[in-house]
């Protein structure tokens, strides 16, 4: 782990702060580490040393201090002393009582609970009546929506702003009930729709005929090819296990880590990681879910890491969120290639027409020339054509900058309307645009 | 679309009040439309929407035109910095280490090395938060960072870039104006004063007064002109400190009516028995003359003493603040000596001491120094030398701070070398030393730790000499105090990038 991999463990700012004066070997009179985990006593202000410990199986913390963050600041400094400044250390094969005691306990808990999945007998009985269950309120639900979005056309857009809040809440807790998260977080957003500004109606509406559409492929989800069921299911919130993902065909290339991105909406933090085929030009999607204070849970990728091996895709029209299968990873490198093929903003209708919910899909645009005018980014090709860039959560002018004027080749996210810019190729090399996002 | 506008019409005002859906356009949604008339009239809208929504989104252009390319950078004069220091200069920008980045864009200016276009962004960002450094940034940004805020005219004013060079200050904002308003007095005095005239009537009096304060550092003779004609400005404070510039330019008129009024009230009475003393006559009111001077009628407190002060008195320090030491003492004809000593003897003692305490730092009068050291009572001293710290050069007070030193043991010693130190911008080879020995001392008392903030550690850590890294990072490290860590941290990591930059 490096300093900035370290610090992205920090649940705060104000932690790295604190961390800092901390990472002085001076004031930690027991420093160790082994193959497994690192240790360090720290004399703070009460009567006994703080008892540090780090996993480096997971980067797990513990400490005997009283702070309620996690990592707290002894753990931080002990890592980044650790990173920095091993010749401190003294290293043994095992580490002290403390040590042992809660690496054993670490373990116990993990085996634990692999047992516990491993041992527990299948019902199919069970499982089928709890199937039908599901659908059956799922069923209800979809109904319910159903029936909602006719009230809502009937009464008319122009009355909803005057709604309390509840009317909104209310659905969207239904659909809870339900088992249809997905569409309750569709709900939740439509109020916030309404009060955007702009032509917020005209968006809202267009979000109302997506819903309409979803009920009605629900009730014909029987006849739908198996990828749109599977676009249907993910857009209902029913999750695909991993293990199951792993069953389906891999692909296998080199694959190169383009962007990563974090965003953090009620304390969820999703790791979004972008992997580029260099032989076969495809995207995949890597996404990762943890708690704010489980941060450290989640795999840190670094620009430019190659991946060769297999990945396999969840099932869907357009193929792109993906987990990592047998496959071998390369540390970061300073050049990342182009590859010669790659999916173009020109094939989003064909990827829109097999699944009309698509919203964003990674595209490159080579050898573009980003202009700012009338307070807009646009990337404007050698004949004048220019596509408007999204500038509201990434500002203009590092991708300006990079440019200079010339022409570069730009990653990003395009909705068909706009485009989310989060890499660059430029005449220097590969940047990243965008790293961290506040829903 | 049209289309898709008339089906939102019908949406907005509800199925229930409106009439039936228009015929959808195209053949093949018409076509589609066929199926649902049967339907209700929530379910043929919602139908329609979804259909027209799918039909726009898959069939529309979003493209724009730009008939212009944009404008291309111009090519580079300057070498760009090393890969090494793009990331240590990212390193600080993500850690909010402002020292270290200030530092490291001195001295980047003074070796003409440019930022990389990777991180002219967040350099501009980090200016725009920290306009004092606007002349720093402006000097590494190059062609391309030129070419970049021409783009954001919240950059192009706050490094004042929509001017000529010598003029740019005229148009930049707060404090990024005043430290170009700087460069530009060391670049052109002659140009850049010429200028002040012009611009003097459309600006606030804050404005004024920050211009001419910052005039204050590049003063000379050919600032007596226009410092003359400020004794019709509208704001007191401006009128006083043109006056202070005044005096201390020489400027005849001020000295002489400065002379004039102090005559007429000070006179030195020798007793029979016992030393002279400096006896006080003040006038009944306050000259229209020295009230354009930007003299106050009514001082409630004295400055610097936090005492309240009786309106007269306050003219009495006033005059005193402007007038040089050796001159009163010339005129009175006594020593600097003599002269503090008659005064501590004055029933006027706490105003004509304080007074020529800051006629002294107007006019950097060392030699009145060692006389009022001597003339205060040792409790009061410590106060007294923090209290110039920052207005003479350490040299002047060191043999003063070295007789004062001796005086004081342990954490008083710590906290007054902490305190003096904290008011310098830069501390000699000896002086640093001697700081670390006192802290050090201080830091192994009881509560120790508590003697000293992190931050005016770290700020510390940025005045010591880097010439003597070796002997104080050795004495820090020898210590087993643990509580200068911040103080260790920064100033190794100043020794690393000079290093480094050196090197490069």
């Amino acid at each position: 782990m490096n300093r900035e991999q370290i610090l992205a463990l920090a649940p705060d700012a104000a932690s790295i702060s604190a961390a800092k004066p901390l990472c002085n070997a001076k004031t930690w009179p027991t420093l160790g580490f082994s193959a497994r985990a690192v240790w360090g006593e720290y004399k703070g202000s009460g009567s006994k040393p703080y008892q540090t410990r780090i996993d480096l199986h997971g980067n797990a913390f513990k400490c005997s201090c009283p702070s309620r963050k996690f990592p707290c600041k002894h753990g931080l400094a002990l890592y980044l002393l650790y990173a920095e400044d091993i010749a401190s250390f003294s290293q043994t094969d095992t580490g002290p009582a403390w040590v042992s005691e809660w690496l054993a306990g670490r373990d116990g808990k993990t085996e634990a609970k692999k047992a516990a999945v491993k041992d527990k007998p299948v019902d199919a009985k069970a499982q089928a009546k709890r199937q039908q269950q599901r659908d059956a309120e799922m069923s209800q639900g979809v109904a319910e929506l159903a029936l909602w979005l006719e009230d809502l056309v009937r009464i008319g857009f122009a009355e909803l702003p005057a709604k309390p809040l509840r009317y909104w809440d209310t659905l969207a807790a239904r659909m809870v009930d339900a088992k249809l998260p997905g569409l309750t977080v569709r709900i939740k957003k439509l109020s916030g729709l309404l009060l955007q500004k702009g032509d917020n109606l005209s968006a809202f509406a267009e979000e109302i005929a997506r819903l309409h559409l979803l009920v009605q492929a629900f009730s014909q989800r029987g006849q739908l090819p198996v990828e749109s069921q599977a676009d249907l299911q993910q857009l209902l919130g029913i999750p695909l296990r991993e293990d199951e993902v792993l069953k389906t065909t891999p692909v296998t290339d080199t694959w190169t880590v383009l962007a990563s991105r974090d965003s953090e909406d009620n304390a969820l933090i999703t790791r979004e990681v972008w992997l580029l085929g260099e032989a076969n030009g495809r995207f995949a999607k890597l996404l990762q879910f943890a708690h704010a204070s489980q941060r450290q849970t989640l795999t840190s990728w670094l620009i430019g890491n190659r991946i060769h091996g297999a990945v396999h895709f969840y099932p869907s029209a357009n193929p792109l969120r993906a987990v990592l299968g047998d496959c071998q990873a390369d540390p970061a490198t300073a050049t990342v290639p182009l590859p010669n093929h790659f999916p173009l903003w020109q094939d989003y209708p064909q990827l829109k027409i097999r699944n009309p919910w698509l919203t964003l899909y990674p595209v490159i645009i080579a050898k573009t020339m980003p202009c700012y005018q009338n307070d807009r980014l646009y990337l404007r090709n050698d004949d004048g054509e220019a596509l408007a860039v999204d500038t509201r959560q990434m500002p203009p002018w590092a991708l300006l900058a990079l440019s200079g004027g010339e022409a570069v080749t730009v990653f990003g996210e395009w909705d068909g309307q706009c485009l989310q810019a989060l890499g660059v190729w430029h005449p220097h090399g590969y940047a990243l645009l965008a790293r961290t996002v506040s829903l | 679309m049209k289309m898709w506008q008339d089906l939102l019409k019908h949406a907005i005002i509800g199925s229930q009040h409106g009439a039936g859906l228009p015929p959808l356009g195209p053949a093949a949604l018409q076509q589609r439309q066929q199926h649902w008339q049967s339907l209700s009239h929530e379910l043929q809208l919602l139908n329609a929407l979804a259909l027209v929504a799918a039909y726009r989104a898959v069939g529309q252009t979003t493209t724009t035109t730009i008939a212009e390319p944009p404008a291309i950078s111009n090519a580079e004069t300057h070498a760009f910095i090393s890969a090494s220091i793009q990331s240590r200069l990212q390193r600080y920008l993500q850690e909010q280490n402002h020292g270290l980045i200030k530092e490291a864009l001195a001295l980047l200016a003074a070796k003409q090395q440019i930022l990389t276009p990777d991180i002219l962004a967040e350099f501009l960002a980090w200016c725009a938060s920290n306009r004092a450094d606007a002349v720093q940034v402006r000097a590494v940004i190059g062609q391309r960072g030129l070419w970049l805020c021409a783009q954001n005219p919240d950059w192009e004013r706050l490094l004042g870039l929509a001017a000529e060079d010598s003029n740019a200050w005229q148009s930049a904002h707060g404090p990024a104006r005043l430290s170009l308003f700087g460069q530009a007095l060391q670049a052109d005095f002659a140009n850049t004063l010429a200028q002040l005239p012009i611009v003097w009537p459309s600006e606030n009096a804050k404005d004024r007064l920050a211009l001419l304060e910052a005039l204050g550092d590049h003063l000379n003779a050919d600032a007596l002109p226009f410092l003359q004609t400020l004794h019709t400005d509208r704001s007191q404070p401006v009128r006083e400190k043109a006056t202070q510039w005044l005096v201390k330019l020489h400027d005849p008129d001020t000295t002489a009516l400065l002379q004039d009024t102090l005559k007429a009230i000070l006179s030195i009475h020798k007793p029979l028995l016992g030393k002279p003393q400096l006896q006080v006559q003040l006038p009944d009111n306050l000259s229209e003359t020295w009230k354009k001077r930007g003299i106050q009628e009514k001082l409630d407190y004295l400055p610097m003493a936090a005492e309240k002060i009786g309106a007269k008195a306050g003219w009495l320090y006033q005059w005193l603040g402007l007038c040089y030491p050796l001159q009163l003492a010339q005129n009175l004809d006594l020593s600097v000596e003599k002269l503090a000593d008659a005064a501590s003897r004055s029933d006027f003692a706490n105003v004509l001491l304080n007074g020529l305490d800051a006629g002294a730092a107007l006019h950097g009068c060392t030699a009145w120094l060692p006389p009022r050291f001597a003339s205060l009572e040792a409790k009061q001293r410590s106060a007294w030398l923090q209290r110039f710290g920052g207005t003479f050069p350490l040299a002047s007070l060191e043999p003063l701070v070295i007789a004062h030193l001796k005086e004081l043991k342990g954490r008083e010693a710590g906290t007054f070398m902490f305190g003096l130190a904290h008011q310098q911008k830069n501390l000699s080879g000896p002086f640093a030393l001697a700081l670390i020995e006192t802290m050090l001392a201080a830091a192994q008392e009881d509560n120790g730790r508590y003697l000293f903030d992190r931050n005016a550690l770290a700020q510390l850590a940025f005045k010591l000499p880097l010439a003597d890294y070796p002997m104080i990072n050795q004495r820090l490290k020898q210590s087993d105090t643990p509580y200068f860590s911040e103080l260790i941290t920064h100033f190794s990591q100043r020794h690393v990038l000079h290093q480094e930059l050196a090197h490069d």
